[in-house]
Formats: C-alpha cells, sequence, structure tokens
C-alpha cells in the first residue's frame, strides 16, 4: 500500500530532506569548530577556580562524556533556549540580545527588497526589451559601478554627504515602546511621529547603499535573462503570428525569465544577510550584522557561534522556500526532468 | 618505433585534430578582444595594477622588517596630503602613510588573490574532472557536498573559520577563503569535463584503449582547463571585493596592514570629523581594481559565451 506521491511532492520531500540534511551538517560544523577553539569549560571559570569545582562544572554540563554524547546535549540545550550569555555585549543573554537585533536586521532587509527587487525588474526588463537605449546604457552603468564599488565604499560616501547636513542620524533615542522592534512600525503604532522620522532617519543610510548595491545585481541578471528569452524559438513563433511587441515582451518573456529571477532572489536573501553586516557596521546600525562582526572581533566564541546557527538556518529555509516555489513557476521541474 | 606500433598514427591525427581545434579557439578569442574597447580598458587597468605590485618596492621602499605594515608617522591627528604623504596620513592608532598603504596593499591584494585562486583552482579542478568524469554515485556525492557549501551562510562561515584559525593575516584568510570558495571552481569544471567528455577524440583516446588517467591528463584536462582559468581569472577582482569588505569589517587582517579594507575602516572614523583621504585613496584604489577585472571578465564572458558568439 505504498502511498503514490505526484512528482511535485517527490521533488518538495527531496528538498526538505537536503535542507535537513544542511542544517545538521552546519550544527555540526559549528559545534566541532567550537570544541576546536578551546576547551569550554574555561567559559565558566577563571584561572583560580579549584580543579575540583571545575570537575563539578565539567559533570553538570556533561563535558566529561564522550563528544558524541556531548553534542547530543548540546544541541538539545539549544532547542531548550539554552543559548549561553554574549560575553562581548555586558553578559546579555544571547536569546534576548537576538531578539532585540534581529527586528532591525529584519526592517532594513525588508525594505530593501520592497524597492529593488520591483525596482531591478522593472528595469531588467526595459532593458532588454530596447536593447542599446538610453535605459539600458543606464543599466549596464549601474550594473557595473555597483559591482565594482565596494558597499562599504558607498555607504561612507554617503554617510559623510547626509550625516554632515544632518539627514542621517547614527544613534537615535527612540522614546516609543519597543512591539515589532522595528523602529519604524513601532513609532507608526504609537503614533509617534517625531520619533517616525527619526526611524527612518536611522534607516534611510543603510537602505540606499543596500538597494544600489543589490539592484547592480538585479538588473544585470534579468537584462541578460531577458535577452536569452527573447531570442528563442517560441518568440519567433509569436512572432510570426502577429503578436505584438509589447504582448511578447510581457507575456512570454518577462514570464520565462521568471525562473532565473526567483535563483536571484535566493541569491538576493543570501547576500543580504552578509550585506547588512558591512552597511550596518559604516552606519552604526546594531543589527545581527554589524553585532556579529563585533563578536567576531571580540573573539566572543558563545556569541559568534549563535549567530552563525541563526544565520544558516533562516538561509536555508529561505532557500527552501525559493526551491518549492522554482517547482511551481517551472514545470520542467514538476515533470521530474532533470536540470 | 612507431613502426611497431600500430596506434601511433591514430595518436598523432587526434593531437594534432586537438591542436588545430585550441589554436582556432584562441585566435578567435584574441581577435575578438582586440575588437571591444572595453575589454581593451580592462585589460589596460589590471596591466596598471599589475605593475604597481611588482613595483612596490621601487615606489615605496619596503617598511621593515614587515614591507605589508605600513612606516609610522606620529601626530595627534591625521596628517592631510602633502609633499612626504602624497595621500595623508591615518593618525592614531596606527599613524601609517596611505600612499605606502594603497601601494603596498595593491600587492597584498593580488597575492591574496593569486593565492586564492590557486588553491580552490587545484582542489575545484580534482574534485570537478572526478565528479564530471566518472559520473553515477561519485558524482552525486561530491556534488551534493559543492550544494552544500553553496548553501552556507558565506560571511558568517568566514567568522567562525577566523575566529577559529584565531591569528589573523595573510593565510589566515587565504586558508579560510578557500574553504568556502573552492566548491564553485569544481562546478565550472564540471560542466566543461561532462561537455568535453563526449567529445569524439575521447571516444577515439578510449577505443584505443588509453588509461582513464591518460586520457584525463592528454584530452580532457587540457580541452576543458581553459574556460575555468578565464572563469578564475575574472573572480580575482570579486575576491579582492570580498577581502577588503572583510577587512573593513575588522576581520582578518591586524590593524596597520597595508590592505585597502582595513584602512578604509580607520577612515570610517575620520571621515565624519573632516579627514577625508583615509577612506578614498584606497576606495578609488579598490574601485577601479574590481573595475578592471569586471571589464575583462564581461567580455571574456561574451567571448565565450556560445550563444553571443559569431554575431548571432
Amino acid at each position: 500500500m505504498a502511498v503514490k506521491l505526484t512528482n511535485m511532492q517527490k521533488y518538495i520531500l527531496r528538498r526538505l530532506l537536503y535542507s535537513i540534511i544542511t542544517i545538521f551538517v552546519i550544527v555540526f560544523m559549528v559545534f566541532t569548530i567550537s570544541r576546536l577553539a578551546g576547551d569550554p569549560v574555561e567559559a565558566y571559570v577563571t584561572p583560580e577556580t579549584p580543579p575540583e569545582i571545575i570537575e563539578i562544572i565539567r559533570k553538570k554540563y556533561h563535558l566529561d562524556e564522550p563528544i558524541p554524547v556531548q553534542f547530543v546535549y548540546w544541541v538539545n540545550g539549544l532547542l531548550h533556549g539554552e543559548w549561553g550569555r554574549a560575553f562581548s555585549f555586558g553578559e546579555e543573554p544571547i536569546v534576548q540580545l537576538i531578539a532585540r537585533l534581529f527586528p532591525l536586521t529584519l526592517e532594513l532587509n525588508l525594505y530593501v527588497m520592497a524597492i529593488s527587487l520591483p525596482l531591478g525588474y522593472w528595469i531588467g526588463t526595459k532593458a532588454a526589451a530596447n536593447k542599446d537605449s538610453w535605459i539600458d546604457h543606464l543599466a549596464r552603468i549601474l550594473a557595473i559601478m555597483g559591482n565594482s564599488l565596494p558597499s562599504f565604499f558607498i555607504g561612507l560616501a554617503l554617510l559623510a554627504f547626509l550625516y554632515v547636513r544632518g539627514i542621517v542620524v547614527i544613534d537615535p533615542r527612540f522614546t516609543f515602546a519597543t512591539i515589532t522592534g522595528m523602529p519604524t512600525i513601532d513609532a507608526i503604532l504609537a503614533g509617534d511621529w517625531r520619533g517616525f522620522i527619526e526611524a527612518w532617519r536611522y534607516l534611510i543610510g543603510p537602505l540606499i547603499t543596500m538597494v544600489f548595491a543589490s539592484l547592480a545585481t538585479n538588473t544585470r541578471v534579468l537584462r541578460s535573462s531577458i535577452l536569452e528569452e527573447l531570442n528563442k524559438d517560441y518568440i519567433t513563433t509569436g512572432k510570426s503570428k502577429g503578436l505584438s511587441k509589447d504582448y511578447i515582451d510581457k507575456k512570454y518573456a518577462r514570464r520565462n525569465a521568471l525562473i532565473p529571477f526567483m535563483t536571484l532572489l535566493g541569491f538576493t536573501i543570501a547576500g543580504l544577510v552578509s550585506g547588512s553586516a558591512i552597511v550596518e557596521a559604516v552606519f552604526n546600525r546594531q543589527g545581527l550584522g554589524s553585532v556579529a562582526a563585533a563578536a567576531a572581533r571580540a573573539t566572543d566564541h558563545n556569541t559568534v557561534q549563535a549567530f552563525s546557527l541563526i544565520y544558516a538556518v533562516m538561509l536555508v529555509l529561505v532557500n527552501l522556500g525559493v526551491d518549492i516555489i522554482y517547482g511551481y513557476i517551472d514545470p520542467r521541474i514538476k515533470y521530474g526532468e532533470k536540470k | 618505433m612507431s613502426d611497431t606500433d600500430p596506434q601511433a598514427d591514430i595518436r598523432v591525427a587526434l593531437k594534432e585534430g586537438e591542436e588545430e581545434y585550441r589554436k582556432r579557439e584562441r585566435s578567435f578569442m584574441m581577435y575578438r578582444i582586440r575588437k571591444s574597447p572595453l575589454s581593451m580598458i580592462g585589460i589596460a587597468i589590471v596591466m596598471v595594477f599589475i605593475l604597481i605590485a611588482i613595483a612596490a618596492p621601487l615606489i615605496c621602499p619596503p617598511n621593515q622588517p614587515d614591507p605589508f605594515r605600513m612606516p609610522k608617522t606620529f601626530s595627534r591627528l591625521p596628517l592631510p596630503p602633502s609633499k612626504e604623504h602624497p595621500f595623508g596620513t591615518t593618525g592614531p592608532v596606527t599613524y601609517g602613510d596611505v600612499f605606502y598603504g594603497v601601494i603596498w596593499g595593491t600587492r597584498y591584494s593580488l597575492m591574496l588573490a593569486f593565492s586564492i585562486t590557486a588553491i580552490c583552482f587545484s582542489v575545484g579542478l580534482m574534485v570537478g574532472v572526478i565528479a564530471g568524469y566518472y559520473g553515477g554515485l561519485i558524482d552525486d556525492i561530491l556534488m551534493r557536498i559543492v550544494d552544500l557549501f553553496y548553501s552556507l551562510p558565506w560571511l558568517v562561515v568566514m567568522m567562525v573559520i577566523l575566529i577559529a584559525l584565531g591569528k589573523r593575516g595573510f593565510w589566515t584568510m587565504v586558508i579560510a577563503y578557500s574553504i568556502l570558495a573552492w566548491p564553485g571552481y569544481s562546478r565550472i569544471v564540471r560542466g566543461e569535463v561532462l561537455r568535453v567528455k563526449n567529445e569524439l577524440y575521447v571516444e577515439a583516446a578510449k577505443a584505443i584503449g588509453l588509461t582513464d588517467l591518460q586520457i584525463i591528463l592528454r584530452h580532457v584536462l587540457p580541452n576543458s582547463i581553459y574556460t575555468v582559468v578565464i572563469m578564475a581569472s575574472m573572480r580575482l577582482g570579486t575576491i579582492v571585493l570580498s577581502t577588503s569588505s572583510l577587512g573593513f569589517l575588522g576581520l582578518g587582517f591586524n590593524p596597520g596592514t597595508a590592505e585597502w579594507g582595513i584602512i578604509i575602516s580607520e577612515g570610517r572614523n575620520w571621515l565624519l570629523q573632516g579627514s577625508w583621504w583615509i577612506a578614498v585613496f584606497p576606495g578609488i584604489f579598490i574601485f577601479f581594481f574590481v573595475l578592471g577585472w569586471q571589464l575583462l571578465g564581461d567580455a571574456f564572458r561574451d567571448i565565450l559565451d556560445p550563444k553571443s558568439r559569431r554575431g548571432v
């Protein structure tokens, strides 16, 4: 009585399995590295601690067990919210620290995606449909500039320009209550307009920098993938059937270029994770990325470990989502054809 | 000897055919490069940087004992560009000379990029050839590993590796970067090997009974390596973009190192007080460096992409 699965279900199951394996490997890797980096008992003791007490601590945290058993205890601890404390951030519990920082990074990335994906899509398709027009040249210049200038350099230029003019703030004081943790939204919820403007002044610098950087990649990938679609046989068929250029661009080429666009979406999200670290560092924004970098600079193993796990799991989940959407828009995947 | 070896003629013919093919590819490529002004600009920029890197000891006498640390000029504030310090100084805490920093930084960046590329290239080549040539289960396993590396959050894993290795510096960065970047190369190599594997000359080589190793070394590698070498050179700019970003974040290099990213990160603090030169000069260097490789890469990509060839 084998359950009959559709191709789509098989595909999703397979992706799910890969994601679980990936997460497991990452967790294992982080564990191994943390054990290689030093005896974990050192986090709890000072050089003066008597050996008997060290032994008790070892017992208490199961550090006297074999490594595989330790691994199980460690994972179990993570699942129960025992993430330890951030030594480089005033011993704040890491779970609390992440809960505080995560919304700030999320806020920034949500705005970046909301602006740069549609805009990149629009410029990319326009540029491809009107090859060698002014918008095509603009898109190419934008792409080359955005890909050659490091984001921290664009960020610094903006910071220098906007900070002295009082447009950007780097250490805001918010008086409204924290509900979502995202200042622009919390300010609206509290009805605090002065705070709302302050929240935007805190956001605008990193936002422009990241939109610029990600727009470069977006337009470039879309432009080339649409150009590729426009050279395919079905377009010629469409033309010979007498369809208008507009109709072909919109209904034929753009739709098929959605597939590489989904890949791009995955890459964008992955890039945002690392990209926001740099931009946050430039503008002093206390998000996940800049704090993770600060923790790494301070060789705070505990915090770096926790952050890497969070990031990795987020990224794997995002990739899983992208893969599943892929399955829906690309019929070749549904019918089990190999790409 | 050749009279007694019945396969000798076939071997010679095979070899000549392949050489002919490679020669045609090369001359076609040179033709396309000369035709494209942007790729010529790219080549020019890259050449200038390579010259700077080679001539660094002539432009700025090396600082003893470690030439990759900027010489110090003590002052309370960063000194603006002047005759002695063409690009100014970084001021406290490292007191470095920015001009020295960017010149030796060029050498440092190129050395980083070449070392990383060399390691990733050799590892990626080995894995890619094995996966592509043998296929089947070996291919599946190797490619799953590659996929896994692809789905890792790059910067974060880099941070973990960097702090696990402990010491900051050149080789730490090379190792950490290579661990993450080799899978990209093996993907490209594998694709090329898959393409070459089905060519007639490989079939012929199999038919005359060469061993796998002989086929790989004499026929598969020489015909697939070409694209990969170019792909690798295209990534040199990106590598420097990433390493300088890590430098900027204060990961990987020690303060005072002649490395563009870390000089800029020092400049960040002074920028808001008007000392623009610390961040601006290394920034310009990074921009042109990456731009040069990018233009070169774009040109190569257009040339190599079979769809855009021969005026399609």
